[in-house]
C-alpha cells in the first residue's frame, strides 16, 4: 500500500485508489456535583462499591429522574464554544436494551432533539452532541459477574462528528483538541484511562472519492469501541483502513460486515464483537417520566449568556499567545495542557514588555520551573509570576546570572518568598562591581601562594582553578569571563 | 380505531430483544392479550381535545439544581437488601459475555 495523504491509498494488487472515512462517537463524563437525574454524588471513582445509588439510579419501580440543571447547561456550553446550533425544543427518549449494567431495561439518552448540532472543531464538522446517563460498571469473575451502580446514571455527553476525517493523524487530533476544550470549560476532566472520555471510531473505505454527503458512496463501516488512549485510537484505524483495503484488494479472506469491534492490545489488532444476544433495535421514545424543554423561555441557556460563561478557549490562548508575546509553539501547548504554568506565565508577562524578556520568561517557565516540578520537593504555587517577571528583569539589569537564577528559582519553588530578598540573602546577586571583584581576587590571590608561582612560572592553565577559585567566594554570582580577565591583570 | 394487531411473529421478536424465551402457547396468549391492550388504549384518539388543551404541557423546564447530593451510602442498604444476590456490597448477575 501506498499512503499519499489526503490522496487516498492505492491497493498493491488493483492499483484502485481508497479513501479512508472516519467519523468519531466520543462520550464524556460530565464534571458535576450531583448524577444526572438524582442528586446521588457524581463520584464513581472514589467510592466503596454501591456507596452513591437511589431508588432512581438503580431503576427501582416507580422512581423518578428529575434532570439537573448544570449538566444540561455544560453540554450547551460545549456547544457554543464549538459555534453549534442550540436546541430550542428538546426531550430525553429512553433507548431500550437489556443489559446488568442498565437496572431500568432502557437509557436515558436524546434521539429526535439533540441539545446541540453542528459546529466545528479542528476543520471537522460535528453531527450533534446530546446528554445521556452512564450505565453502572461490571467486573467480571470466572462464574458470574458482579455490578456496581456508583457510575451508574452519571451525566455523559455524547459527541457525533460527520464522517469527514480522512487519517488516523487527524482523528487524534481531533480528540486531543475535545479533551482540552472539555478541561478548559470545566465540564469534564476526560481522562481516557478512567474511561471519563471513551472514543469509538466509524471506519470505512471507499474508491468513490471523500465523502461528500452522500452515504450512498462509503464504503462497509465498521466501528472500533473502547478505544482508551490516542495512541490506540491510531493504531485501530490504522489497522482497520489496512484490513478493510486488504479485504477489498483480495489479498486476504477475512470478511467485511458492518459489525462493531474491539482493540486487542496484545494482538495489536482489532477483533469482532458481534454478538447474537444484541439485536440493534432500541424502539426509542420519548421518556414520558420527563418534562419537555423550551429553552427560548430560559433566558439563562440563551446564546449570549453562555456565551459569558465560557473561559478564553484553547484556540484563543493560542492565537494570544503567538500574537501577542511570539512565544515557541511547544511552550504554547505545554501552556495549554498545563494550565497551571499558563497562569504563571500570565501573570509574569503583564509586568514585562519586551519580546526578548517574554522568551525569556517562557523559556525559564517550560524549561527550568517544569524541571523543578519533575525533580524536586516544592510547590509549584510557591512561585508567584509577577516574582518571577523580577527575576527576569534581574537578569535583564546583569544583576543575576543564569546560575544564579537557576538557584533562586529553585529556592522560590521550595520555600516561596520574593525574588531580591532572596537573591541579597543568598548572595547571588551578581557582583559586576570591579572594586569589590578586585578585593575577592587580592584575598585569594594572597591565601594560594603556591599557585601564583606556578601560573607566574608559565602554568598559565592555572587560570582557570583561580576563575574557579572566584567564583566560589562569590557563590557563582560573578562572571566567570570579567573574573578571568581580572585574575590575569592582577598576576601580572 | 381497533384495527391494531400484535402478531406472534412480533411477540417473538420482542420477546428476543428482552431475552425472554417464551413457549407457543405463551406467545399466542401474549399476541392476543397485548392486541386487547393497545386497542384499549387507542381508544384514546377517539376523544375529542381542542388544541388548547393538546399544548397545555404545565411542567415544561423543569430542572433540579445541582447541590445537595444525598449522604454517601444514605439508600445503601435498603437497595443491597432488595437485590437477589450480592457480594462485597456487589450486584451479582450472570457472567456476563462479549463485554
Ligand atoms: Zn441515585
Amino acid at each position: 500500500m501506498t499512503k499519499q495523504e489526503d490522496k487516498g491509498i492505492i491497493g498493491n494488487k488493483t492499483g484502485k485508489v481508497y479513501y479512508p472515512t472516519i467519523g468519531l462517537e466520543i462520550h464524556a463524563e460530565m464534571k458535576t456535583q450531583t448524577k444526572m437525574f438524582c442528586r446521588c454524588k457524581n463520584d464513581p471513582f472514589n467510592s466503596e462499591p454501591n456507596t452513591h445509588i437511589c431508588p432512581v439510579c438503580t431503576g427501582q419501580p416507580g422512581a423518578l429522574p428529575f434532570v439537573n440543571k448544570q449538566a444540561v447547561k455544560n453540554v450547551m456550553r460545549v456547544g457554543v464554544a464549538l459555534g453549534s446550533s442550540l436546541a430550542d425544543f428538546s426531550e430525553f427518549d429512553r433507548k431500550n436494551y437489556f443489559y446488568p449494567d442498565i437496572p431500568k431495561a432502557y437509557q436515558i439518552s436524546q434521539y429526535q432533539y439533540p441539545l446541540v448540532s453542528g459546529g466545528s472543531l479542528v476543520g471537522v464538522e460535528l453531527e450533534r452532541i446530546h446528554m445521556e446517563e452512564d450505565t453502572a460498571t461490571s467486573i467480571h469473575k470466572t462464574n458470574y459477574s458482579l455490578v456496581d451502580f456508583n457510575r451508574s446514571s452519571v451525566p455523559l455527553m455524547e459527541l457525533v462528528t460527520m464522517p469527514v476525517i480522512h487519517s488516523a493523524d487527524k482523528a487524534i487530533e481531533f480528540a486531543r483538541e475535545l479533551q482540552l476544550l472539555l478541561r478548559t470549560l470545566g465540564v469534564s476532566d476526560a481522562n481516557l484511562e478512567k474511561g471519563e472520555m471513551r472514543i469509538e471510531a466509524n471506519i470505512s473505505v471507499s474508491t468513490n472519492g471523500h465523502f461528500d454527503g452522500d452515504f450512498s458512496k462509503l464504503g462497509t463501516k465498521t466501528e472500533v469501541k473502547n478505544l482508551n488512549s490516542f495512541k490506540v485510537v491510531g493504531q485501530a484505524i490504522d489497522f482497520e483502513v489496512a484490513r478493510h483495503i486488504a479485504i477489498l484488494e483480495g489479498e486476504s479472506d477475512g470478511e467485511l460486515i458492518q459489525e462493531t469491534r474491539g482493540w486487542d492490545e496484545n494482538k495489536q489488532a482489532t477483533f469482532s464483537q458481534r454478538s447474537k444476544e444484541t439485536a440493534d433495535d432500541y424502539r426509542y421514545f420519548p421518556d414520558p417520566d420527563i418534562p419537555k424543554y423550551r429553552f427560548s423561555d430560559l433566558p439563562e441557556f440563551s446564546v449570549d449568556v453562555l456565551k459569558e460563561s465560557l473561559p478564553e478557549l484553547p484556540w484563543e490562548k493560542r492565537e494570544r499567545y503567538k500574537v501577542a508575546y511570539g512565544i515557541k509553539n511547544e511552550d504554547i501547548d505545554f501552556y495549554l495542557q498545563n494550565p497551571k504554568f499558563g497562569e504563571i506565565f500570565d501573570e509574569a508577562v503583564n509586568e514585562l514588555s519586551s519580546d526578548v524578556e517574554y522568551k525569556k520568561l517562557s523559556n525559564y517557565i517550560s524549561s527550568d520551573l517544569a524541571g523543578l516540578q519533575k525533580n524536586e520537593v516544592g510547590d509549584l504555587s510557591n512561585v508567584v509570576g509577577t516574582e518571577l517577571a523580577v527575576i527576569v528583569q534581574m537578569i535583564n539589569r546583569g544583576e543575576l546570572s543564569s546560575r544564579g537564577a537557576k538557584d533562586l528559582l529553585l529556592e522560590m519553588y521550595k520555600n516561596g518568598g520574593k525574588a531580591e530578598q532572596i537573591a541579597n540573602e543568598k548572595g547571588l546577586i551578581q557582583k559586576s562591581d570591579p572594586e569589590e571583584l578586585k578585593r575577592v581576587i587580592e584575598q585569594i590571590i594572597l591565601d594560594n601562594p603556591k599557585q601564583v608561582g606556578e601560573y607566574k612560572d608559565g602554568a598559565e592553565k592555572l587560570l582557570q582553578y583561580f576563575v574557579g577559585q572566584g567564583m566560589k567566594a562569590t557563590k557563582g554570582s560573578a562572571n566567570p569571563s570579567i573574573l578571568a580577565e581580572l585574575f590575569r591583570e592582577g598576576l601580572k | 380505531m381497533s384495527d391494531i394487531k400484535i402478531t406472534k411473529g412480533q411477540v417473538e421478536y420482542l420477546a428476543s430483544l428482552a431475552q425472554l424465551e417464551l413457549t407457543r402457547q405463551e406467545m399466542e396468549k401474549f399476541a392476543s392479550q397485548l392486541t386487547s391492550i393497545l386497542q384499549y388504549v387507542n381508544r384514546i384518539k377517539d376523544v375529542e381535545l381542542s388544541d388548547d388543551v393538546q399544548r397545555n404541557f404545565n411542567n415544561v423546564n423543569t430542572f433540579r439544581n445541582d447541590d445537595n447530593p444525598h449522604k454517601a451510602g444514605e439508600h445503601r442498604d435498603a437497595i443491597l437488601e432488595a437485590m437477589p444476590e450480592t457480594k462485597d456490597n456487589l450486584l451479582v448477575v450472570k457472567k456476563i459475555l462479549n463485554n
